[in-house]
């Protein structure tokens, strides 16, 4: 299954990145986004695809939490990186 | 008070989200909210892992660099998902790549069973036979009737796996006599604080950090009497507040 913006113009393929979120219960979704988009897209994107509000996932990129307004390529990410998206945990008593 | 309308112009503006909505009751966040517990909404003074992480990040950019230098966090979701076999092997991954044996005191806040408490490592890149002080543990917990030892063997496995991840050459009999103490610390008393207290214990860990030790071994300021629930009450204000201005500034 692969996510959004299926059509694959040969100019456009270098602007486009292959990434896979990684669910807790190891399930993956695959999403194709370009080098400067703003990786809330794919966080909302993923949310709504398995209904979940977005405030409860922390999404990892190699450990550290990513923020809505980062692009991939601030990140330096590659074609085929993995993002963990990780169900937040609340402590009380 | 940030109405949904207002959350959704924020949004708009293309600022970080998550940090605004996080700010917010959970029972006033969107009607889509469906895989958190519904319950929180009588709890919204519980700290989740995105809240606390915050909160932390605050924190530590305002702690000068003098008492950061020979200190390191992990994230407060990593042990969490240490204990979760699916995830181990990344989790040590992640940490090897930040070096934390080249600091004297590793942070590692805990989340399990819906309560936090703090691990710190204390000493662990100290070479085996210097004369510096040994390697030890505290384990710093604000309910103690939910008895902290019950994360000793999670914890005792967790260093294990961190010095074989490092390569280290200490040998498993070394690292299981690695004192894990967990000394007697100001305790909560309704059934919501305990992340609040785990931040005020790592604050004001870094503001003393331990130069002299009770005959157990534990730095001379932990104790009963740490500090007044006063205190904590205008720590979490003020930390509180401070966070949340600079994200509404960033906004702007």
């Amino acid at each position: 299954m692969s996510g959004q913006e299926e059509e694959k113009k040969p100019a456009d393929q270098a602007a486009h990145i292959n990434l896979k979120v990684k669910g807790q219960d190891g399930n993956e979704v695959f999403f194709r986004i370009k080098h400067s988009t703003q990786l809330r897209k794919l966080m909302n994107a993923y949310c709504d695809r398995q209904s979940v509000d977005i405030n409860s996932i922390a999404f990892l990129f190699d450990g550290r939490r990513l923020r809505g307004e980062q692009t991939p390529e601030e990140l330096e990410m590659e074609d085929g990186d993995e993002i963990d998206a990780m169900l937040h945990q609340t402590g009380g008593s | 008070m940030i109405t949904r309308q207002a959350a959704k112009t924020l949004r708009k503006s293309g600022e970080s989200t998550s940090n605004i909505f996080s700010a917010l009751p959970l029972c006033k966040r969107s009607k889509r909210l469906r895989a958190s517990k519904q319950t929180n909404c009588r709890h919204d003074k519980k700290l989740d892992s995105n809240l606390f992480q915050s909160l932390l990040e605050e924190l530590w950019s305002r702690t000068p660099e003098q008492r950061r230098r020979s200190c390191i966090y992990l994230d407060c979701l990593w042990f969490f998902l240490y204990k979760d076999k699916l995830t181990r092997t990344k989790v040590l991954s992640w940490i090897k790549k930040k070096q934390i044996f080249s600091k004297r005191y590793i942070f590692v806040p805990i989340v399990c069973w819906s309560h936090w408490s703090l691990l710190i490592l204390c000493h662990f890149g100290e070479k085996r036979q210097s004369r510096a002080r040994k390697p030890y543990m505290l384990l710093l917990d604000s309910l103690h009737k939910t008895d902290p030892r019950r994360l000793e063997p999670d914890i005792r496995r967790f260093v294990l796996d961190i010095y074989r991840s490092e390569e280290r050459e200490e040998n498993e009999d070394f690292l299981s006599e690695i004192p894990l103490l967990i000394p007697k610390v100001p305790q909560q008393k309704k059934g919501e604080e305990c992340g609040i207290f785990v931040l005020y214990f790592l604050h004001l860990f870094m503001q003393n950090v331990p130069r002299s030790y009770t005959e157990e071994g534990c730095p001379c300021f932990v104790n009963e009497d740490w500090f007044k629930l006063e205190e904590l009450e205008s720590f979490h204000n003020e930390i509180h507040s401070a966070w949340k201005s600079k994200g509404l500034m960033e906004v702007q």
